[in-house]
């Protein structure tokens, strides 16, 4: 029997050092999550400003961390502890935005919440095999969101959204060709990535009722703020692109 | 509570004076360099959370204590680094602080901080 004695040093600091990067990576592929998340639908010149700040922010904290020499843990937790001592400003400072911006918000950002809205009723309500064409529209209209959202400011790197819309579509087409009992909740699924209308198929009713009732929630908060808040908004609008 | 409109808290004191303190090293003032400033002002090692300190800034900008602008691409080609957004302080910022000198009451000044 052959012993195995213990790892070279070399070897365990490669593990240290490996572990040390994905804590990190995890910590602000999840801190940036949030900023997607949360930012959602906050208006498109305000919503890039805080995701490419919080990009170049936890960038230059890892840089940080590795000058120091306390990379790793460490630094992960510092990332995690800022996030969650920041997150109700976070959502306050994301729901004032959104009630104030009034005309300054872009119609997609508008459009978004009644297409969410659309989506995931019609998830919960058309069931049978018939709406295969209907889920393969949506897969086609949802991933050309896909593109836009991803590429805008994701953990995921530039160019990985061409790929996952293509990996997508190609797997979608197979699997209606192939199995098409499959293809209603995986279209619903990759349909909905551009959202978050995926649930809406898998999750359960009270889930994804409950998405329902947020997003039109929003859309008709986003409503009464543009029909309420026109002038002042204006006003402060250009405050801030001035 | 809302809170007075022009009252500087002491936590955009705070970041006004890190501003302050980074331009007088002729340091640029971004988002970490600001929250490792503030951490580094305060006696305890108190951690700003990320969306604290730029709902702060953001409030500071829109009040014009603050100003920012993104830095130039050629700045961050060299290491792939992502662009930072600049804050200057701007002179209601510099007033801002010197009232909240004069006014304790008003705000909470760090030590060590001395206005001319």
């Amino acid at each position: 029997m052959i012993e195995r004695g213990p790892p070279e040093p070399e070897t365990r600091s490669r593990v240290r050092d490996t572990m040390a990067v994905w804590l990190v990576s995890a910590a602000a592929t999840v801190t940036l999550s949030w900023t997607w998340i949360h930012t959602c639908l906050v208006p498109s010149d305000k919503r890039n400003r805080r995701r490419q700040e919080m990009r170049s922010h936890l960038w230059d904290q890892r840089q940080d961390a590795v000058t120091r020499g306390s990379f790793g843990l460490t630094t992960a937790a510092g990332i995690l502890a800022r996030l969650a001592l920041g997150m109700p400003a976070d959502v306050s400072w994301s729901l004032s935005t959104v009630w104030e911006a009034g005309p300054s918000l872009t119609p997609d950002s508008h459009a978004g919440s009644w297409w969410l809205v659309v989506k995931s009723t019609a998830a919960r309500v058309l069931r049978g095999p018939d709406s295969t064409v209907f889920w393969s529209t949506l897969l086609l209209l949802g991933t050309s969101r896909l593109r836009s959202n991803l590429a805008e400011a994701t953990p995921f790197p530039s160019g990985a959204a061409d790929l996952i819309r293509l990996a997508l579509l190609t797997l979608t087409i197979l699997v209606i060709a192939s199995r098409p009992s499959l293809a209603r909740p995986l279209v619903t699924f990759t349909a909905g990535l551009v959202s978050y209308a995926p649930l809406s198929g898998w999750l359960p009713s009270p889930f994804s009722w409950g998405l329902v009732l947020i997003c039109a929630l929003s859309g008709l908060f986003q409503l009464v703020s543009l029909l309420t808040h026109s002038d002042e908004a204006d006003h402060e609008g250009q405050a801030i692109r001035s | 509570m809302r809170r007075k409109p022009g009252v500087l808290l002491p936590r955009e004191l705070s970041i006004l004076l890190a501003v302050v303190q980074l331009q007088d090293r002729g340091q640029p003032a971004y988002g970490l360099a600001i929250a490792r400033e503030m951490e580094k002002g305060s006696e305890a090692e108190n951690l700003t959370g990320y969306g604290t300190l730029y709902k702060a800034l953001n409030r500071m900008e829109l009040a014009g204590w603050l100003t920012s602008s993104w830095e130039t691409a050629d700045e961050t080609l060299e290491n792939g680094r992502p662009r930072r957004r600049l804050y200057e302080i701007t002179g209601l910022g510099e007033q801002a602080i010197l009232a909240a000198h004069r006014d304790p009451g008003m705000a909470v000044l760090q030590p060590g901080y001395a206005t001319s």
